[in-house]
C-alpha cells in the first residue's frame, strides 16, 4: 500500500516536471520566434541569429577586450552593460557582478572645478560627446586621474541607447606634471632669489667703490696738505733759525766786535764775558730745541717710552706746562719702528696743539700696551673746543692738526678719538692694533 | 570570467527567514543588444523582488563556448535558476516580469 502511494507521488512529481519542461520548451520556441534570442547553441558552436549587427558587436567586443584603456558602456538608464578587463582591474570588480548595476555604484567622481562638471553635461547634451579629465574614486577608495572620452550610443533607428566611455589612468602623468611644475616653481624662486642677491651684492659693491673713491680723494687731499704742511714747517724752522739763532749769533758777533774795538777794560771784562757766556748758552739751548723738534733721535736710541717721556719733559720745560707721564705694559718689548714714529708724532702734534691753543696748565700722557692693542692718551685741563665742529675742517683751515693725526693713525691701522667741550679740557685717544 | 566563481559579497546579502538564496546563471553573447537588455532586466528584477537574497553570475558564451555545451544551452540569452530546486530556465531578454515571477514561483 505504502509503496503504491509513494509510486503515485513520484509519478505526479515527474509529471509536473515534464509539464514544466514542456512549458520551458514552448517558451524557448516562442522567444526564438519573437526575436528575443540572438544566438543558438549547438554543441560548442554558437550561431548568431541577427547576423550583421551581432557579428559586428562580437568583433567590437573582441577589440575592446584587447585594448589597454578602460572601456565601459551603459544603457539609457546609466546601467552598466559592458566592462572590459582593464576596467574590471582598475575598479576592482568582475563584470559578472556589476553588469546591470547603476554606474554610480562602480565609482564616484570628483571634479577639479564646478565649471568642469557643467562643461561635461553641456558637451554630452549638445554635441553627444565629451573629452576631459576628472578623478575617479573606486569602491575600495582608490583614486586616480581619469582622462575620459565619452560618446552617446544610438541604434540603427538613431534612438539613444546609452553611452560608451574610454578612460585612461593619467595619474602618473599628472604626478610627473606636478613634480615638473613644483621643480620649475622652485627653480624660478631660486632664480628670483639669486637675482635679488646679485642685485644687492652689485649695489653693495657699487657703494663700496663709491666710498673708496671718496676716501681715496680725501686721502690725496690730505697727503697734499701734509706735504704743504711739511714745507710750512720747514719754513717755520728756517724763520726760527733766521730770527732766533741769527739774532743771537749777530748779538754774539757784535759783543765780540765791541770787545775788540773798545779794548779790554779789566774792570768791565768779567761782565762782558758773562754776557757772552749767557748769549752762547741761549744759543746752545735754542739749537738743541730746534734739533729736537726736527728729529727725535732718542726714538731710535731709547725706544718709544723713553723718547716720549724725554720729549714730554723737554716740552713741559719749554712751554712751562706741568706734565705727568704714565707707562703700562711695555716691559722690554719694542713696537714696529713705523708705529713708534707715528705714535711719537701724534703725541707731538697733540702736545703742539695744547701749547698753541689750549691755555692748559697741566698735561697727562698715558702710553699702554694691552695684549693686542697699544693706546696713547693725551689729556689736558685747557679750555677745550667744540670737537664736532672740528671734524669737518675743509675750507676752514682749522683742525688740520687733528686730520694730520688721523692720517698718521690710519697709516698703521689705528684710530683717533677726541673728547672735548668748551671749558672741559681735551682728551685725545689713539688706538693701534698690534699683530 | 570564471564560471566557478560565485557572485561578490554585495549580492550575497542576508538570506530571508528561510535562509533561502536564489542562485542564477545568466548566459549571454558578448554585449549584444538582447544580452545586455537581459543583464539589466534580471538585475532590476532581482533588486526589486529578491533584494539581498540572490547571487547572479553572468557568463559570456563567446568566451566560454564549452560552458554553453555543458550547461545544455540551446539559445542565448538564457537565465538558469540553479537554486532553489527545481532548476528553471528562461530565454530571451527577460523583459516580461510576470513570466519571471510565475516561473520562479515568487508570490
Amino acid at each position: 500500500m505504502d509503496s503504491s502511494v509513494e509510486n503515485i507521488k513520484s509519478l505526479r512529481a515527474e509529471n509536473a516536471e515534464l509539464r514544466a519542461r514542456l512549458e520551458e520548451a514552448e517558451e524557448h520556441l516562442e522567444a526564438i520566434r519573437s526575436g528575443e534570442v540572438e544566438a543558438l547553441v549547438i554543441g560548442e558552436q554558437v550561431y548568431l541569429l541577427e547576423s550583421a549587427e551581432a557579428a559586428s558587436n562580437r568583433f567590437r567586443g573582441n577589440v575592446l577586450e584587447q585594448i589597454n584603456d578602460i572601456v565601459f558602456a551603459v544603457d539609457a538608464d546609466d546601467r552598466l552593460i559592458y566592462l572590459n578587463p582593464p576596467a574590471e582591474r582598475k575598479y576592482g570588480v568582475r563584470s559578472s557582478d556589476v553588469l546591470g548595476e547603476k554606474l554610480d555604484d562602480l565609482f564616484a567622481v570628483r571634479w577639479e572645478s564646478a565649471t568642469d562638471e557643467s562643461a561635461w553635461r553641456r558637451s554630452i547634451e549638445n554635441r553627444g560627446n565629451w573629452r576631459g579629465e576628472n578623478v575617479h574614486i573606486t569602491r575600495d577608495g582608490e583614486e586616480f586621474y581619469a582622462e575620459s572620452m565619452i560618446g552617446k550610443l544610438f541604434d540603427a533607428e538613431r534612438r539613444y541607447t546609452g553611452k560608451m566611455a574610454v578612460i585612461r589612468d593619467i595619474t602618473s602623468r599628472k604626478r610627473v606634471e606636478e613634480e615638473l611644475r613644483t621643480a620649475r616653481e622652485e627653480l624660478e624662486q631660486r632664480v628670483r632669489h639669486r637675482t635679488h642677491e646679485l642685485a644687492e651684492t652689485y649695489d653693495a659693491l657699487r657703494r663700496e667703490m663709491e666710498e673708496r673713491s671718496k676716501l681715496e680723494k680725501l686721502r690725496t687731499e690730505l697727503l697734499e696738505r701734509i706735504v704743504t704742511s711739511e714745507e710750512e714747517e720747514r719754513g717755520r724752522i728756517a724763520r726760527d733759525i733766521h730770527d732766533q739763532l741769527g739774532q743771537r749769533v749777530t748779538a754774539l758777533r757784535l759783543q765780540i766786535a765791541n770787545l775788540i774795538d773798545n779794548g779790554v777794560d779789566p774792570e768791565k771784562l768779567p761782565g762782558q764775558v758773562e754776557l757772552l757766556r749767557r748769549t752762547a748758552m741761549r744759543l746752545d739751548s735754542e739749537i738743541s730745541f730746534l734739533a729736537w723738534e726736527l728729529r727725535p733721535a732718542a726714538l731710535d736710541d731709547l725706544g718709544l717710552p723713553d723718547a716720549a717721556a724725554a720729549f714730554l719733559e723737554d716740552w713741559s720745560h719749554n712751554y712751562k706746562i706741568s706734565s705727568d707721564f704714565n707707562l703700562q705694559g711695555f716691559g722690554e718689548k719694542r713696537l714696529d719702528p713705523t708705529m713708534e714714529t707715528q705714535l711719537y708724532r701724534i703725541m707731538q702734534e697733540a702736545l703742539n696743539n695744547i701749547a698753541k691753543h689750549s691755555k692748559a696748565s697741566r698735561v697727562n700722557v698715558l702710553l699702554s700696551w694691552n695684549r693686542d692693542e697699544v693706546s696713547l692718551v693725551v689729556e689736558d685741563n685747557g679750555h677745550g673746543f667744540d670737537a664736532a665742529a672740528m671734524e669737518n675742517p675743509r675750507g676752514t683751515g682749522k683742525g688740520f692738526g687733528l686730520m694730520s693725526m688721523r692720517e698718521r693713525a690710519s697709516l698703521v691701522g689705528g684710530k683717533i678719538e677726541i673728547e672735548s667741550g668748551e671749558g672741559t679740557g681735551t682728551t685725545v685717544y689713539a688706538r693701534f692694533p698690534v699683530p | 570570467m570564471n564560471e566557478t566563481d560565485r557572485g561578490r559579497e554585495s549580492f550575497a546579502g542576508p538570506p530571508d527567514d528561510n535562509g533561502e538564496k536564489y542562485i542564477f546563471k545568466l548566459y549571454v553573447t558578448g554585449a549584444a543588444p538582447s544580452s545586455m537588455r537581459a543583464v539589466v532586466n534580471v538585475r532590476k528584477f532581482c533588486e526589486t523582488y529578491l533584494a539581498g537574497r540572490f547571487e547572479m553570475e553572468i557568463i559570456d558564451i563567446f568566451k566560454n563556448p564549452q560552458i554553453a555545451k555543458s550547461a545544455q544551452l540551446i539559445a542565448a540569452p538564457t537565465l538558469i535558476k540553479e537554486f532553489p530546486l527545481p532548476v528553471r530556465r528562461f530565454i530571451g531578454d527577460m523583459s516580461k516580469t510576470e513570466k519571471l515571477l510565475g516561473g520562479l514561483d515568487i508570490a
